[in-house]
Order: C-alpha cells, then sequence, then structure tokens
C-alpha cells in the first residue's frame, strides 16, 4: 500500500527515538513510504550541513539508503497536478476579497505525489492540510477566529478540492504510534506498558505533532 | 487597511532609541499579524528584527558592554536610512538597509552572546510561531519569518496552541481507520 510520508512526520519520529517503531510498523504492515524529492531535500539534504540538526537528518537518510522509504523526483505530471491543486486551495478563502494561500508548493507537492501514485494514506502532523481535506468549514473558523476578520469560502472550489482527495486519509505520527503500540511495534524498543505508550505519545506531541493533550488522554482512558 | 511599512519603521526607530522594550515587543507582534494577513515578507522582517531587539534590551550583559552602544547606534542609523528608502518607495534600498540590521545583530549577538543559538535564529522562530497562531500553516509560517520549520515545529510543540483547536476525528477513530486501511479492510 502507498503512503505518502510528510517531512515533519518524519522530523517527529527521528526525533523522538521512535525511528525504529516506526520503521518496524512500517516494514510488518507493508507500507510503501514515498516523499518527494523537495521533502527530502528538506528533511536529509541541507539539514545535514547544519550541526545541530545533522543527526536527525542522518537518521531519515538511513531510511532512503534501507528503501524503507523511496524518494520519487517531480515528474511533469505531478508539477502540472501541484499547480493544480496549489491554484485550487489557494483560491478555496478569501479575505476583503484577496485570496488566502493556504498550502505550499511543498505541500501540493506531496498531495500531487499520493494523487498519482494512488496512495491511500497521507502521513502529516500538521493540520492546515489536514483540516483542508477533512474539514475546511473548521478551517475557516480558525481563520477566522485567529485573524479577527470575515472569511468567504469558494464551495465550488472547496467542493473541487475535497473531490480531488476524497479516498485519502490523513494520519499523524502520534496516530501511527498508538497503532504500533497495540501491533506490538515497541517490543525490543520499550516495554509494553501503559506509561511507555503515554510517554511516547505525548514525545509526538512535544516534537510538534498537532495532537491535543485531551485527545491523548481520552485514548489512553479508553484503553483501561 | 494596515499602516504602510515607512510607519512600522519610524515606531521600531523611536521604540528602539527610547528603549521601549515591552512597547518594542507588542510592535513586533503586529507586524507579524499583519505580515501574516497580508503575506507580506517586509513586515515579518521587520517583526522579526523588532522583536530580536526587544530581546538584545533586556539582556543586562549587551546593555553593559561599550560594543552595544556602538552597534545600536549603527541599527539606528540603518532603521533611518531604511525609513529613507521606504519613504521613496526605494525597495531594493529598503531590503539591504534591513539586512544591514540583521547582520549587526547576528555579528553582535555571536561576540557577547551566551547562546549556541542566535538571538535572531530564535526570534525568527518566536514570530514565526505567532503567524502561525493567526491560522498559517507551519510551511508558511516559516517561510513568512525565515525560520527553520524542524525548529518551528518543535518549538510549537511546547506551545497550548495545539490544545486549543479541537480535532475533526480523535485518536481512537484515526487508529480504527489506520488498522482497517493496514488490515486491508478500508
Amino acid at each position: 500500500m502507498n503512503v505518502v510520508i510528510d517531512s515533519g512526520t518524519m522530523i517527529t519520529f527521528s526525533s523522538t527515538c521512535l525511528m525504529n517503531v516506526f520503521v518496524r510498523f512500517a516494514r510488518e504492515n507493508r507500507l510503501e513510504l514515498i516523499v518527494s524529492h523537495d521533502v527530502s531535500e528538506e528533511s536529509v539534504w541541507r539539514p545535514l550541513s547544519n550541526k545541530r540538526f545533522a543527526l536527525n537528518a542522518a537518521r531519515i537518510k538511513h531510511l532512503f539508503n534501507e528503501s524503507i522509504v523511496r524518494v520519487i523526483s517531480a515528474t511533469h505530471e505531478v508539477k502540472q497536478l501541484e499547480k493544480e491543486i496549489l491554484s485550487l486551495a489557494n483560491n478555496c478563502f478569501f479575505s476583503k476579497g484577496k485570496p488566502i494561500q493556504i498550502l505550499q508548493r511543498g505541500e501540493a507537492e506531496a498531495l500531487a505525489l499520493a494523487k498519482i501514485h494512488n496512495a491511500k494514506a497521507l502521513f502529516v502532523d500538521e493540520r492546515t492540510v489536514r483540516s483542508l481535506i477533512e474539514n475546511p468549514s473548521r478551517l475557516k473558523q480558525v481563520l477566522e477566529k485567529r485573524q479577527h476578520k470575515v472569511v468567504k469560502a469558494d464551495e465550488k472550489c472547496i467542493a473541487d478540492f475535497r473531490k480531488m482527495f476524497s479516498d485519502l486519509k490523513i494520519f499523524r505520527s502520534v496516530d501511527i504510534i498508538a497503532l504500533a503500540f497495540e501491533q506490538g511495534s515497541f517490543d525490543g524498543e520499550l516495554d509494553k506498558g501503559q506509561l511507555e505508550l503515554e510517554a511516547a505519545l505525548y514525545a509526538t506531541k512535544f516534537a510538534g505533532c498537532a495532537v491535543s493533550e485531551k485527545e491523548i488522554q481520552d485514548y489512553l482512558k479508553h484503553l483501561t | 487597511m494596515f499602516k504602510p511599512i515607512s510607519f512600522d519603521l519610524e515606531e521600531t526607530s523611536k521604540l528602539f532609541g527610547q528603549k521601549r522594550v515591552l512597547e518594542l515587543r507588542g510592535l513586533s507582534n503586529r507586524l507579524i499579524r499583519e505580515a501574516a494577513i497580508e503575506n507580506n515578507f517586509g513586515k515579518a522582517e521587520l517583526g522579526v528584527i523588532a522583536y530580536a531587539l526587544h530581546k538584545i534590551e533586556t539582556k543586562q550583559h549587551f546593555l553593559n558592554n561599550k560594543k552595544w552602544h556602538q552597534v545600536k547606534v549603527s541599527i539606528s542609523t540603518s532603521l533611518n536610512s531604511a525609513l529613507f528608502a521606504a519613504r521613496n518607495n526605494n525597495s531594493t534600498q529598503l531590503i539591504e538597509k534591513l539586512k544591514d540590521i540583521i547582520k549587526s545583530i547576528v555579528r553582535i549577538d555571536a561576540q557577547l552572546g551566551n547562546y549556541a543559538q542566535g538571538i535572531y535564529e530564535k526570534a525568527k522562530t518566536k514570530q514565526a510561531s505567532l503567524a502561525y497562531s493567526y491560522g498559517l500553516s507551519l510551511a508558511q509560517a516559516a517561510e513568512l519569518t525565515g525560520a527553520d520549520k524542524k525548529e518551528l515545529q518543535s518549538y510549537i510543540g511546547f506551545t497550548k496552541m495545539i490544545d486549543e483547536e479541537e480535532e475533526q476525528k480523535s485518536i481512537i477513530e484515526r487508529v480504527d481507520e489506520l488498522r482497517n486501511l493496514v488490515e486491508g479492510r478500508a
């Protein structure tokens, strides 16, 4: 099963020492992980030259070298679709008559890859792409609340965008770690206990995965 | 309609000169808000500069050092030159002067600062997180201030911003969906 993974999610795993858990999870579930060339640049090749981030980048490079994650070069088809996605996404919401830029090139490229390679899932820790696909009206509310401005939505653009990704499921590192725990992918790395699970879930949160404390607590309660 | 950048430069120059650090920080926050809404990179850069200057002006070891006072004069001159450029719609000179200020901050921080990560780098991340709080995506917020995306992701992880937003689906629902997908039931 093809899955596109965003740089943020790989960084979450590498910076929390949960990479081995993730690799085991990906192998056992036969996930064909793919990333765009841009994401490989952002998560490996650029940070490798920065001493502060080099170890995390080297961990992700190892994923590429071991073929756990495949780097896909942007073809003409990907570039074309990326443009289409950017144009749609960045014309979904307007403030004072001006379109609000929602997506960046890298995010659009990941979505284009997902579409072209028939990916069933997108692993992304960031909230904006997720909101745009799953709940655009919520995104509108967030923009209005945060920017204290009236935001108008182009319902047709939103519908076209959502239709494009109607089959794509979105997961965050916190969701992956939760299932990895259930499937026993912590073995050899951590004890299989509530404490370990809680610590791992919070580690993803503190590494920047968009998950609330309430969500984590609700999930832990659900397990007991 | 937001104020033009010439107004913001004048304010920055005045508040910095008069050591009104809290107001300088407030000005920086306003600039970032406006930059986030208008996708205005010039305002974002000035916002980060104002934040970094406010930060330096709260550090005793900078204030007690003669070198800082020399640099402060040079920064004030650059701010006035930037203001002149903005009033004359000379964007090339404006950018050049803002870059000069950044260089001065980075250089003096390398000499007097106590941390491996510089004040300007931290200011970029801090103010990018503010831009993120205005609804920008992580990538957009990082691009706006020039912050490192990894750094920003980690910084945001330690804030309560994420806790304020209600999620569409819970972990329980997503785990169920993921399980069904990997087991071929979806």
